[in-house]
This record gives C-alpha cells, sequence and structure tokens, in this order.
C-alpha cells in the first residue's frame, strides 16, 4: 500500500474532430503524496488543466481519457458516472481559477454552501446552514453571517475565492485540487490566499493539487513540484531542490526567463518559439525545437521519464548536471537577496 | 532637461448610475526621452484611464497635459494629428486589439495610410521594415492574425504602433496576456527597440518583478492617486509608503526559505464608489493614525528624484 493519495500513470486525454485530433495530455505520469502540497506547472496548452479535469472524470467530451487515475483506491478512468460522483465533493474537491464563473448569480452564497454540505454530507437544513458559517469563518472572510445572504455580485472577487475554498473544504476531502485560484487576484490578494491555502493545508493536513503558470506561486506554498510541457511531466521533485538545480532544460529555461524581483534590470534570458500546437507536436521531445541543449537524438526518440534520485524525476536524454556543490535554494536565493 | 511628457493633475471622475467614481484624482508626472517610466497598481487603481486620458480615448476632467511642449488639449485638427503621430500604445491583449478580419499588411499599414496616404509598393516595403524590427518577415504580410501565436500578435500591435515612429509609447500591460516563456521575448524585443530608436515608455503593469525588469523609473497608484514615486531601484530597496512595501511582500518568490516573507496586507481595495475619507490607504495600514482620516495626504518630495504621499513614511 502506497502513500500515493492520487497517482496519474500515462494519461492520455485526446480530443478528436473532423479535421486533427488535439492530444491534449500525451502520457502524463503524476503522484501525489497524502498530505503534500504539490504544483503542477505548465503553460498555457501544456495540459495542466486537463489532466486535474480526468482526476475528477469531469474530461468535457468528446474528450477520450485512456491510462490510469487512482484517486484514494479507487480508478476514475472507465469508472461509471455515478462512481465518480461519489468521489466529487466527498474524496477531492475543486476551486477553480474564475470563482465569479463557478458559482450560481441566482443563489445567495448561503444557499449554494448549504446545498452542497446538504447533498454531500446528508445534513439537515438547520446543520448545514451552522456548518457553512463555520466554513466561511475558517476561511476569514470578515463577516461569515452577513455574507451567507450576499449573492456572487455582491463580494470582491477575494472574498469569492474564499467562499470557493470554503465550498470545496466544508465536505472535508481528502484531496483538493486548486487550478490557478489566484491567477484572477490582485497581487495582495493573492498573497492573502496563498497564505491561507498554507494554513489550512497546514491544520487539517489536507493534500492540495495546486495548478498554476506562477513559479513564485510554487516556490512560496508548495512542497514539491512537476512541470508539464506538451501534455507530459517533463521534470518532478521537491520545490528548492528543483528549483535549485533544474535537470531538464525547459525547466532552467523557464526559471531565467521569468523576471524575478531582486535580479534588477537585465536582459531575460528568452526561451525561442512559441508553445508547440497540439494537435501536432514536434516528434521526439517536444521541447527539441525551443532545447538549447537538443541534440539529433532528442527530435526522433521521446525521452521517458526516469527517476534520478531524491524523489526527483527527469524526461530528457541529456539533463542538465548538478552544479557542484549546489545547496537546495543556493541560485535562487543568491539571485532573491 | 525638458520633459517629452509632462502630466499635471490630471483628473478623471466618471458618473454612474451608483454615485461618482473618482478614477484618476491629481495625478502629476513627467517622462523624459529615451526614459520608461512604470505606473503599477492594482486594479481599479486607475492606471489604464491615466493611459487612455493621455490619449484622448477618454476626456479627462482635468489637468493638463504637455507633450513636446504641445498642450494635447484644444489644439487645431492638424496639430492633433501631429501628436498623434509621435504618440501611441499597445494594448494589453493581443488576441482583442487585432482585426481578426484584416490582414498583417493592412494591420500595419493602417496608420501609414491615414498619415501619409502611403500605397503599393511604397506602403509594403515600410510595413516589412517595422515587420522586420520586430522579428517577422515578408511572409507573413497576407496572413491573418488567427494564424499567429499570442507572443507573434503582440509583435504584430507592436510593429503597428511603431509604423509612424512614435517617441513616446505606452504599454498597458503587454505581457500580461502571453504564456510565461514568450513574456521574456517581448521584454527583450521592447528593450531593443528602446536603445535602437530612443523611445520612451509608459509602461503600465501590475507584475512588479516585470516593472523592475525594464523601468527606470517607478510611479504606484493606490485609488486614483499616486502614492509613490522615484527610481525603481531605490524604490523597490526601501519603499517609503506603506502600500508599496506590501505591494512588494505580496510577491511570491520562487525561493522556498523566503516563503516566511510572503506577508499580506490586510484587507481589501475598498469601492471607488465610497472610498475612505483621508489616506485611501489608511483602513489597511499598521502606521496609520487619526491623522490619516482627514485630508488625502499630499504628494511631497522626499530625497533624490523620489516623493510620497504618506504621514508616516517608513
Amino acid at each position: 500500500m502506497s502513500d500515493n493519495l492520487l497517482e496519474i500513470v500515462d494519461l492520455r486525454i485526446e480530443f478528436p474532430s473532423l479535421e486533427r485530433t488535439v492530444m491534449a495530455v500525451r502520457g502524463c505520469d503524476l503522484s501525489v503524496v497524502k498530505g503534500e502540497v504539490m504544483g503542477l506547472v505548465g503553460e498555457s496548452g501544456s495540459g495542466k488543466s486537463m489532466t486535474a479535469l480526468a482526476c475528477l472524470g469531469l474530461v468535457p467530451p468528446p474528450g477520450r481519457v485512456t491510462g490510469s487515475v487512482r484517486l484514494d483506491g479507487h480508478e476514475v478512468v472507465g469508472a461509471s458516472e455515478a462512481d465518480n460522483e461519489r468521489l466529487r465533493g466527498g474524496v477531492a474537491a475543486m476551486i477553480f481559477q474564475n470563482p465569479g464563473k463557478a458559482l450560481n448569480p441566482f443563489f445567495t452564497i448561503g444557499r449554494q454552501l448549504t446545498d452542497a454540505l446538504a447533498c454531500v454530507r446528508g445534513l439537515t437544513r438547520g446543520a448545514a446552514e451552522q456548518a457553512a458559517v463555520e466554513a466561511l469563518t475558517e476561511v476569514r472572510i470578515a463577516d461569515p453571517a452577513l455574507a451567507m445572504h450576499k449573492y456572487p455580485h455582491q463580494v470582491s472577487g477575494g472574498q469569492l475565492q474564499r467562499v470557493m475554498i470554503a465550498m470545496a473544504l466544508s465536505c472535508q476531502p481528502k484531496l483538493v485540487i486548486a487550478d490557478e485560484p489566484t491567477t484572477a487576484l490582485d497581487v495582495t490578494i493573492q498573497a492573502q490566499v496563498i497564505v491561507l491555502l498554507r494554513d489550512l493545508a497546514r491544520i487539517h493536513g489536507l493534500t492540495v493539487l495546486f495548478i498554476t503558470h506562477d513559479l513564485g506561486v510554487v516556490g512560496s506554498l508548495c512542497d514539491r513540484l512537476a512541470v508539464m510541457y506538451a501534455g507530459r511531466v517533463v521534470e518532478s521533485g521537491p520545490v528548492d531542490a528543483l528549483f535549485a538545480s533544474p535537470a531538464h532544460p525547459y525547466t532552467a529555461s523557464l526559471l531565467r526567463a521569468v523576471p524575478m524581483l531582486g535580479r534588477g534590470r537585465s536582459v531575460l534570458t528568452q526561451i525561442p518559439g512559441t508553445v508547440p500546437n497540439m494537435a501536432a507536436p514536434p516528434p521526439g521531445c517536444a521541447f527539441h525545437p525551443r532545447c538549447p541543449v537538443a541534440q539529433p537524438r532528442c527530435s526522433g526518440d521521446d525521452p521517458a521519464s526516469r527517476e534520478t534520485g531524491s524523489g526527483r524525476t527527469v524526461a530528457c536524454h541529456f539533463p542538465l548536471p548538478a552544479p557542484a556543490g549546489a545547496e537546495a535554494g543556493a541560485t535562487v536565493g543568491s539571485l532573491a537577496s | 532637461m525638458t520633459a517629452l511628457l509632462s502630466v499635471e493633475h490630471l483628473t478623471k471622475h466618471f458618473a454612474t448610475r451608483h454615485g461618482l467614481i473618482r478614477a484618476v484624482e491629481d495625478v502629476s508626472f513627467t517622462v523624459a526621452a529615451g526614459e520608461t517610466l512604470a505606473l503599477v497598481g492594482e486594479s481599479g487603481c486607475g492606471k489604464t484611464t491615466v493611459a487612455l486620458s493621455l490619449l484622448r480615448l477618454i476626456r479627462p476632467d482635468g489637468g493638463r497635459v504637455h507633450f513636446e511642449g504641445v498642450d494635447l488639449e484644444g489644439g487645431s485638427e492638424k496639430a492633433e494629428k501631429a501628436w498623434r503621430q509621435r504618440l501611441s500604445i499597445v494594448f494589453q491583449n493581443p488576441y482583442s486589439s487585432l482585426d481578426p478580419r484584416m490582414r498583417i499588411r493592412a494591420i500595419v499599414g493602417e496608420p501609414l495610410v491615414t498619415a501619409y496616404g502611403l500605397r503599393g509598393r511604397a506602403l509594403t516595403e515600410r510595413v516589412v521594415k517595422h515587420l522586420d524590427e520586430v522579428g517577422l518577415g515578408a511572409e507573413h504580410l497576407t496572413r491573418f492574425p488567427h494564424e499567429f501565436s499570442g507572443g507573434q500578435r503582440q509583435r504584430i500591435a507592436i510593429a503597428r504602433a511603431l509604423a509612424l515612429e512614435p517617441k513616446l509609447l505606452i504599454l498597458d500591460e503587454p505581457t500580461a496576456a502571453l504564456d510565461v516563456s514568450v513574456q521574456a521575448q517581448v521584454l527583450n524585443l521592447l528593450q531593443e527597440l528602446q536603445k535602437n530608436h530612443r523611445l520612451s515608455y509608459l509602461f503600465i503593469s501590475h507584475n512588479l518583478a516585470t516593472v523592475e525588469n525594464i523601468a527606470d523609473r517607478v510611479l504606484v497608484m493606490y485609488l486614483g492617486r499616486v502614492v509613490e514615486e522615484g527610481p525603481v531601484d531605490r524604490v523597490f530597496a526601501a519603499p517609503h509608503h506603506p502600500y508599496t512595501r506590501g505591494l512588494l511582500d505580496s510577491v511570491p518568490s520562487t525561493d522556498p526559505k523566503l516563503r516566511g516573507r510572503l506577508q499580506p496586507v490586510s484587507g481589501e481595495i475598498p469601492s471607488a464608489l465610497n472610498p475612505p475619507p483621508g489616506c485611501a490607504f489608511a483602513p489597511r495600514c499598521e502606521r496609520a493614525g487619526n491623522e490619516c482620516r482627514g485630508d488625502p495626504p499630499p504628494l511631497l518630495p522626499a530625497g533624490p528624484g523620489r516623493s510620497h504621499a504618506c504621514l508616516h513614511p517608513l
């Protein structure tokens, strides 16, 4: 029995159409250990959101899902809709990027929270209402009793995202999947939500799969991360070790290409080219056309993901060596100080 | 040195069904030739309203804007045509700022047709020259915007903005809608173009790391007012205004060791319909006293090239 609450093996998601098939996810392997905050990082089109949806059996039609997603011992891929429905809310809950779209504008926040509680936990209306107020208190909403009577349009984006977190946690799930929950928020509000999630994860021993494109958010929230590119996980490992000595050229390039506070005025190391078109991904390693260290082999032979020790994996024929005497966090730390 | 652009006491209010929104209140700044001034702040602070007021895309309620010594308000049609050729803008979202039914030649060439009446081969040559500057080629002339990626579209938008060889370019969050791996390409391109053409930039952003990368000076706005101004390196190293400090402490770091440093400001941005009296930041500020809730503190000079609007600066 492993400690993996979520185990994804060779997940593939395809969207067939008349002209061509878009391969959104092309053999994604990912495991999330109980109690950890796992970051899933990637650019738009890398397949990170589809991977998250597949964890809950929510890939929209005509998406074809193959491979395996085991969530708390249940196989999600190929399971019946009724079986998967039991997982949602109870075992795993999801927080979406845009809380304004995830909530129903016609019902009060209190009504939507109590409905969810009554449905998933089978509480009576009175007990559900009480639990809803408690849930809102826990996410540090200023006046929970008042917030219960408000409609989504009457509260700010930051408060709405707190409501979404309250709703996700109210059913006491084992896994929370958060899909870019802070991307639409202002910087100061984003920081508040990160601190809130960090505290809640610690207090409840939550397992979190946190999807983002922001490396800074990963650094300040996550224990481990997996980097996705063109539908595959190209590198994974503990955040501090991975940021200190990235092994995959994509991770390394990304860390140098993103402006970071404390680096001063500089010319950024840019990654040439653009994110590949997933209807026709490049042959071999999908990153090779943009890779600074690509060799002829990379264009023909797709590297398999392999373990490199200390809980790290990398999918690259020519991974970057760890810098001599590299200490966890040293590279980034010196840049930030 | 005379400023290329000088803005004095710019004010813009919007009358809405729910009351008056003071989007921009008494904002003054200058941009020198070849300089990049960044305008930072969170949503609703008025930074985009400032940009649109400068271009007279919305009409300000008060204040004066001088560009190359000319007052932009109330000039003749001919004078307006002249300054519009020397002041240009790149919008945030290249997916909505390019007409999907126009080919690239027409998009980049439109300002040249309007301003100089260029046609035929002369037009094509100029368009190719401007596309080349942003790293695109003649083979792209007959394509439509949907055939390009986000980064390429933003290059097209930059080429269009540069077609009339302006002196000042307003950049309204030019990289916010782009993929992270492509942002660096656009930021580097902007720096290169600035060097080659001695351009001035007014760079609007909420991303402090990007601002640090590209800007010389920074203007921090909160709820329609300027709260701090100064050279980027000095303001970011030692901010005077507690809001600037709060913004800097809210930027998540990639170094897990600095996790503890993430110290968000409490509370939220107040409604612009009903701003707090006095300093708008006072309700969220740890240093605020009763005197902060009287009149809004004025923006006063403090040290070389710096100023702040705070009664209890750091």
